[in-house]
């Protein structure tokens, strides 16, 4: 299930939230919110939902032994037992397919296996793994109940895209939770947006990109090349902040408070702020789980980033244009460190936006084409190679423009600034907080209901006789 | 010494003086204090940039609010939970909405009150400067109207979920969307080995969906936002291109529904096909130029290759005797596009000119190209359908009674008539609401001869499996009215006409050829009328067995890329 799915929206949805909130205490409330989840995740994974329940045992066995042995190598074991166990899972579900694929191209052997990749494997691998070390680490308390320690691991709003949520994150919240209706009204905010940026923003502009890059690419014009990887650098930005964003309303609605994952990434000055501000609690995981305990910039402060970008990149799919796509990064964040990231804080700043922007937008490339060989095609389409343009590309283009127009605004704290301008203005006024307020149930309601047209809108599916 | 004073003796003056320093740092400090909170804030503001709407100032904040002078009590929020708030929890779901709006009417007002902050309202009731909750004269407690107003929010988003949700639960009673030409998603029947392939749960999301309520409402709701936002077109002449996601084996054609499970009968499982790279870049689109939709070609010399042998081969395998003939139809974008749209790789011409020249001897190419762009200002196609229409089609016969030696009946000699309200294939995957404002319409030339349709599964033709149908229909109960042409595509149709000349002819078509069929009835005694697609027999021996004098493929060029129909008619001949 997807927050997209219109079975979410109008059944899990409605019957978690009302059951939840008028459950009599935070006891049930957790076990009616853990429910859920478990359904949720058993909705889109109903045999592997078994790999999510072992991991957080593991996890929650060795948090219990890590407590009751500290500073012994007991606990030393036990961390690393459960690490070992977690990222095996994590290793054997996600990249078993990747490795034995290539050590039989590269030996001729036969044992490629076909495991599929059970959902948000990725995310919650992490979580549990995270806890635990921070268990070790004594940052923070180990859980003493297990549904508990289930329930961070699985709760459904950030359980299948992230944000990637730290046990200290949400340690308190768990046994006690503030909700007011103020609250819940904020949360129901961030989750309309969110799911604006995903039903609308993120699924029109991936038509656009696929009907582009799945093409033909050896005919693709330069004018669609570049049609096609800038509306895929805005899709992947909706689509994956708009889940984050639904994440965090529904914690919010519930009385969570998750951590931020994006800060109008779109808008940095350099390759190193573009990472401070995309898919920011993944990077934070690996500064500080793999980083910093490597030493940081203290000792092999190279070869530190190298292993962290290509872990990065790989984290993102088994497969090597992953590598590729993280190595990159490495590449351009050593050069902004070492070579000329000081330099060009000097220029002026549309240089360095532009230079970002388009530093992104190649590297995107990377990461959408799993063929090696397509990332070529491309590249020559990109620069003309195939033609400037193809009949009709410019009527594709100038129906297009008031999409890519709103996009462009949309990825800018623009709105963000806006609104706050008239809040202060609103303030000013008796009873300007209430004139917000009854603005902000208008938005609320009105683009749930443009959401809603676009996600029906998408599974209109014609029967296609067309052709004949 | 008397000037040595006791430094704990200080006279009044002092003693106000360093009062007032301290007092005055005491200020200082709770300004600092509230500062760092400011700061901090603001800090939680940009932590939250997303919440812009969200009102981020503390609850004791905003408790120190005073009401409208409206008479009523004012209501202040707390922090520690009490009797008042316990009550707004849990008190009824839907907030009082008279009282609100009631309220609302004082918003507009400034706030002329401002150093009245903490005075009592008009009643005289005092106001709590700690912000506890009154009870009003009535004795009922009340909220603040921001808190009802926050209320109001949850509650009508809660709302719109649990009706749409209820409703969505209730309402299912189509089971066929029109729009789509297709039937809905039926709910999944529960098996645990369905759920654990996971794939009940993904049925099942598709019967939800599918069924939602008020869908066509909401699907033409997008298809409004869509209009702006991927099909904005500036000015009359705007044009607007549609790409659209096609798999092969849509494409199976469409009949009306005769046979009912017996269609399949005769068809054979599609073997393994050959796939040339397109030559387009993208898969294929749509392009409204004003109110007529047209899909844009691409030329592919492997393609015309494939379907140039595949003509041969089939004409070859034709008994002694039996001519065949190949018509290819352009499409309209070929008349009514731009000249970009003809050009190069779209012209459908020079494809055609190709084709015919890649033929062996034994294929009669017929030319109707020529034929309709004489009649270019006539309606030769529809603009919501990628069909010819019938006056279109004729153009096709005229060329082929030319090189096959018949003659053809005057097109003026038909009565004729029309079938409104026509909204074709173009519009159905493009959506351009354009194409739904302005229909089509089927003008039908009536047979002037006596002709009798059997529809049949196989080519054996066994009595007992056919089933009788029209040549032309006065009128069509279907979205699709191109189906007024011999019943749409059928695995094999035999028309028996009351002209006893003894000749006999064969159609090999795709839905292009429907419009086609009817005007050969003047010219044969028996028409017979095959869709590749639908059948599997061996055309040498059905044409030998029937006695058949002249086979007829006829195919408009998008077929001539598609696996599915090349397949199948290669499939016919050894």
């Amino acid at each position: 299930m997807v927050f997209s799915s219109l079975f979410f929206l109008f059944v899990f949805l409605p019957v978690t939230l009302i059951a939840q909130h008028f459950a009599a205490d935070i006891k049930l409330k957790n076990i009616i919110i853990l429910a859920a989840s478990l359904f949720f995740y058993a909705w889109g994974e109903p045999k592997w939902i078994i790999v999510m329940i072992l991991v957080s045992l593991v996890d929650y066995g060795a948090g219990l032994l890590i407590d009751r042995n500290r500073n012994t190598p007991i606990a030393k074991w036990a961390v690393a037992g459960a690490s070992v166990l977690t990222l095996g899972a994590l290793i054997i579900f996600k990249y078993l397919n990747f490795f034995t694929g290539n050590i039989d191209s590269l030996f001729g052997t036969e044992i490629q296996t076909n495991i599929s990749l059970p959902i948000g494997i990725s995310f919650y691998t992490f979580q549990a793994l995270s806890y635990v070390v921070d268990v070790y680490r004594g940052d923070v308390k180990c859980q003493k109940s297990y549904y508990k320690l289930l329930l961070y691991v699985s709760m459904f709003p950030q359980l299948i895209a992230g944000p990637i949520v730290r046990y200290s994150d949400i340690e308190k919240e768990i046994n006690k939770r503030k909700i007011t209706y103020r609250s819940i009204s904020t949360g129901i905010t961030r989750f309309v947006i969110g799911l604006f940026k995903k039903a609308f923003f993120a699924n029109m502009l991936g038509e656009i990109a696929t009907t582009y890059l799945d093409g033909n690419l050896s005919k693709t014009s330069l004018v669609q090349a570049w049609i096609g990887i800038i509306a895929y650098f805005f899709q992947i930005y909706f689509d994956f902040s708009g889940y984050s964003d639904m994440a965090i309303g529904l914690g919010k609605m519930m009385g969570f408070s998750f951590p931020e994952n994006f800060r109008y990434p779109y808008i940095s000055k350099s390759v190193t702020e573009f990472w401070r501000r995309w898919h920011i609690t993944l990077s934070s995981f690996f500064r500080d789980y793999v980083y910093i305990p490597l030493g940081g910039n203290r000792k092999n402060h190279i070869f530190n980033l190298l292993v962290v970008w290509v872990l990065t990149g790989f984290w993102h799919g088994a497969s090597w244009n992953f590598m590729l796509w993280g190595f990159y990064y490495f590449v351009l964040l050593v050069l902004e460190k070492k070579v000329y990231g000081e330099k060009m804080a000097k220029l002026p700043s549309v240089v360095q936006h532009i230079y970002t922007i388009f530093a992104v937008l190649i590297g995107w490339i990377f990461f959408y084409f799993e063929d090696m060989s397509k990332v070529g095609k491309l590249f020559a389409s990109l620069v003309g190679a195939h033609g400037f343009a193809a009949a009709g590309d410019g009527v594709m283009f100038k129906n297009r423009i008031l999409l890519f127009v709103v996009a462009i605004i949309a990825v800018t704290p623009l709105m963000s600034i806006l609104s706050k301008k008239l809040k202060k203005f609103a303030k000013r006024y008796k009873h300007g907080k209430e004139i917000v307020q009854i603005f902000t149930i208008v938005f609320q309601v009105a683009v749930l209901f443009i959401s809603v047209c676009c996600l029906v809108g998408s599974t209109y599916n014609p029967f296609l006789y067309f052709r004949f | 010494m008397t000037n040595e004073r006791n430094p704990y003796d200080i006279d009044n003056e002092e003693y106000r003086a360093l009062f007032k320093r301290i007092e005055d740092g005491g200020k200082r400090f709770a300004q600092d204090a509230e500062r760092e909170q400011n700061i901090k804030r603001e800090y939680v503001e940009d932590q939250d940039e997303l919440d812009f709407l969200d009102d981020i100032a503390p609850d004791s904040v905003r408790s120190t609010r005073s009401m409208p002078d409206n008479g009523k009590a004012p209501q202040h929020a707390k922090k520690k939970p009490n009797p008042a708030n316990k009550n707004a929890k849990s008190g009824g779901m839907f907030p009082d909405l008279g009282s609100v709006a009631e309220t609302a009417k004082n918003l507009f007002k400034k706030d002329a009150s401002k150093g009245e902050k903490m005075t009592a309202p008009s009643d005289g009731k005092k106001a709590s400067p700690t912000g506890a909750t009154k009870t009003a004269p009535n004795g009922k407690k009340k909220v603040s109207l921001l808190k009802k107003l926050y209320k109001s929010s949850v509650v009508t988003f809660a709302a719109c979920l649990v009706l749409f949700g209820f409703i969505s639960a209730v309402d299912k009673n189509k089971t066929v969307s029109e729009e789509e030409n297709r039937a809905l998603a039926e709910k999944p029947k529960f098996s645990f080995s369905s759920l654990f392939s996971g794939k009940y749960t993904v049925e099942f999301e598709n019967f939800y969906s599918d069924n939602f309520p008020a869908r066509n409402f909401f699907i033409s709701c997008n298809n409004k936002i869509s209009d702006v936002f991927t099909r904005f077109s500036a000015g009359d002449d705007g044009e607007v291109m549609i790409s659209t996601e096609k798999k092969d084996e849509d494409f199976i054609g469409e009949g009306v529904d005769l046979l009912g499970d017996k269609k399949k009968q005769g068809m054979k499982e599609n073997t393994a096909a050959v796939t040339p790279d397109s030559e387009a870049s993208i898969q294929g689109s749509i392009l409204i130029a004003g109110n007529r939709a047209l899909e844009i070609y691409y030329h592919s010399d492997e393609n015309a290759k494939n379907y140039a042998s595949i003509i041969s081969k089939t004409a070859k395998a034709m008994p002694e005797g039996v001519k065949f003939y190949s018509m290819l139809c352009p499409t309209a974008i070929e008349f009514y596009g731009t000249a970009q749209y003809r050009e190069g790789v779209h012209s459908q011409r020079d494809s055609i000119q190709k084709i015919y020249s890649m033929y062996d001897p034994a294929v009669i190419t017929v030319d109707a190209y020529s034929n309709l762009v004489d009649k270019v200002t006539d309606y030769i196609y529809f603009r919501t359908d990628h069909h010819w229409t019938a006056r279109g089609a004729y153009c096709g016969y005229k060329a082929f009674c030319d090189v096959s030696g018949n003659t053809a009946t005057p097109l003026e000699s038909f009565a004729t008539h029309k079938l409104d309200g026509f909204v074709g294939s173009l519009y159905k995957t493009s959506q351009a609401s354009v194409l739904k404002e302005n229909p089509d319409y089927v003008e039908c030339f009536d047979l002037s001869v006596d002709a009798q349709n059997m529809v049949y599964p196989t080519k054996d033709m066994i009595s007992t499996d056919g089933v009788p149908t029209y040549v032309v229909a006065r009128e069509v109960n279907d979205t699709n009215k191109y189906l007024a042409f011999i019943a749409g595509d059928q695995p094999l149709e035999k028309i028996t006409t009351s002209v006893k000349n003894g000749k006999k002819a064969l159609v090999i078509k795709e839905s292009y050829g429907n419009a086609f069929v009817p005007f050969l009835c003047n010219n044969y005694e028996e028409v017979y009328v095959t869709d590749p697609r639908w059948i599997n027999m061996n055309l040498t021996d059905f044409v030998a067995t029937n006695g058949i004098n002249d086979v007829i493929a006829v195919n408009y060029m998008f077929a001539i890329g598609n696996k599915t129909y090349c397949n199948a008619l290669n499939s016919m001949t050894n």
